[in-house]
Order: structure tokens, then C-alpha cells, then sequence
């Protein structure tokens, strides 16, 4: 697939955050950015169809809805 | 539309066939799966026999985290698979780092050895998975993948392609829990020097 190149504007704290992730997550800057992307349009999907993020904790089984604006 | 050769052996003249991976699911290759491939399964009860790509290949449409794959080879189409980018891996040593998972992969039912004494192509299997090692580089993800197989092909992915199985998931389905299967950078390393070991489920 052809692929188109962007500026992004970030701020200081953004990028730092950027960085973290990609470090642990052993990914480059693009990489990072188009996962994000990926999630992002994943759950928005979601969302638009009536359903709920939810996040479960592993060992009480407790789910706590996240808010999504 | 992005699309690559690769080769197949035709088992009828034990020499290698250029086919073609393309990294799409078109309506040709539907409309194949609905006319040549679902009699055979049903004649045969598979496991996967109530698979719809059709309405598969709809539902993710548009969708960034889902890439889909087809395999066309002597004018039929041959292999199909759906895979999601967004997931992550489960083996300690690479928890919570991303791979491709493999939501969805299909074999034409003339290519499967549990159908037919003869198969016609050997290769459609291991080139599938290849293609998922490679989109993993691609994205990063070093060569890492993962699946929930069907119990017939459990031991394909075991035995056959060295993934690690992690046993049944619960989590995937309660009632009916499908092993998960991962592949490591290494094993992926290893899948591809090896070929696959060119055999197929």
C-alpha cells in the first residue's frame, strides 16, 4: 500500500510520553503512531454501535467502565 | 492493491507453480470459496465449514487494524486469511508487545491432506503464515504472530510450524475454548529458514 509521509506537532511531554511507549513497546515512531490509529478507529467503531469499553481486573474479575469522550 | 509472487509445488508434477500473493480479498476469490471450495467442505464436515468470508471480508472492511490476504495459483484461488495488527502477545518473554494475529486462515479443501490423498499445491499453508511473519517485520513486531486453532489443526500449528501452545483460552470461548498458539522472533526465524518444513495440514 502506498504510504504518505506527515509533520506532527507534539508538545514536549507528548513526545516524551511517544518515546516511552515506543521503547517498550520495541516499536518505532510511525509504527507507534499507526497502532494508535488503529486502536483509536477500533474503538470509536465500537462506541458509535452502542458498546461499552470496559476494563476487567484479572484477579476480582471487577470491570470499570472507561469513559470515552 | 499490493501484491507479490511466490511458488507452490504442483504435487501432480512435483515442480514448483508461480502463484501470487495478493493483499486483498477481491470478489473473484469469494465467489471461488462460495462455488468451488464450500461443496467440498460440506461433503466433508469441517470444522470451519460455517465460515461466511463474504460476510467476514464486509464486516472488517474499512477497518485499519485488519489486513486481508488471497493466494491465486493455476487461475484458482488457493489460501485466504484475515489478520488484526492490534493484539498482543501472551508468552512471558514477550507479554504485551504487539503482533499479527491471525483472526481467520483457510486452504483451499483440493490443497488439504485430510481431504484428499492427492493434494494439489503444497505450500498455500506455509505461505499464509509466511506472509503474516512478514507483515509482523513489517510492522515492527519482529516476526511475532499468534492464533486460536481449530482442534483438526491443532497439531499442524504445533508439530508442523513449532508455535508454542499455550493450551485452551478460556477467555476466547467459555463453551468451547480453542488452544492459542503463539510464534516467538525466533521460531519465526526458524519457520521461514526451514520452509515451513513444506508440509501441510
Amino acid at each position: 500500500m502506498a504510504k504518505r509521509t506527515m509533520t506532527l506537532n507534539l508538545t514536549e511531554r507528548e513526545m516524551e510520553v511517544l518515546n516511552q511507549l515506543c521503547d517498550k513497546k520495541g516499536l518505532n515512531k510511525t509504527a507507534l503512531m499507526r497502532q494508535a490509529l488503529r486502536l483509536y478507529q477500533a474503538v470509536d467503531l465500537r462506541l458509535e454501535q452502542g458498546d461499552k469499553l470496559l476494563f476487567e481486573d484479572d484477579k476480582t474479575k471487577e470491570k470499570s467502565e472507561l469513559m470515552v469522550l | 492493491m499490493k501484491s507479490r509472487p511466490l511458488f507452490l509445488w504442483d504435487t501432480g508434477s512435483g515442480l514448483p507453480v508461480e502463484g501470487k500473493l495478493i493483499n486483498a480479498i477481491l470478489p473473484k476469490h469469494l465467489r471461488d470459496h462460495y462455488k468451488f471450495w464450500k461443496p467440498l467442505c460440506k461433503a466433508n464436515t469441517e470444522q470451519h465449514e460455517h465460515w461466511n468470508w463474504e460476510k467476514k471480508c464486509s464486516h472488517y472492511s474499512g477497518q485499519l487494524s485488519y489486513q486481508n490476504f488471497a493466494i491465486e495459483c493455476s487461475g484458482a484461488t488457493q489460501g485466504l486469511m484475515i489478520v488484526n495488527t492490534t493484539k498482543r502477545c501472551v508468552i512471558p518473554s514477550q507479554a504485551n508487545k504487539h503482533l499479527v494475529y491471525i483472526e481467520y486462515l483457510e486452504v483451499a479443501p483440493w490443497n488439504r491432506k485430510n481431504l484428499t490423498s492427492q493434494p494439489r499445491h503444497r505450500g498455500v499453508g506455509f505461505a499464509m503464515l509466511a506472509a503474516a511473519i512478514h507483515l509482523s517485520i513489517e510492522e515492527e513486531n519482529q516476526g511475532r504472530i499468534g492464533l486460536h486453532s481449530l482442534p483438526q489443526a491443532d497439531t499442524y500449528y504445533r508439530d508442523v510450524c513449532r508455535m508454542t501452545d499455550l493450551g485452551p483460552d478460556h477467555s476466547y470461548n467459555s463453551r468451547c475454548p480453542l488452544r492459542y498458539f503463539e510464534m516467538t522472533e525466533s521460531q519465526a526465524i526458524e519457520y521461514i529458514r526451514k520452509g515451513g518444513n513444506q508440509n501441510e495440514a
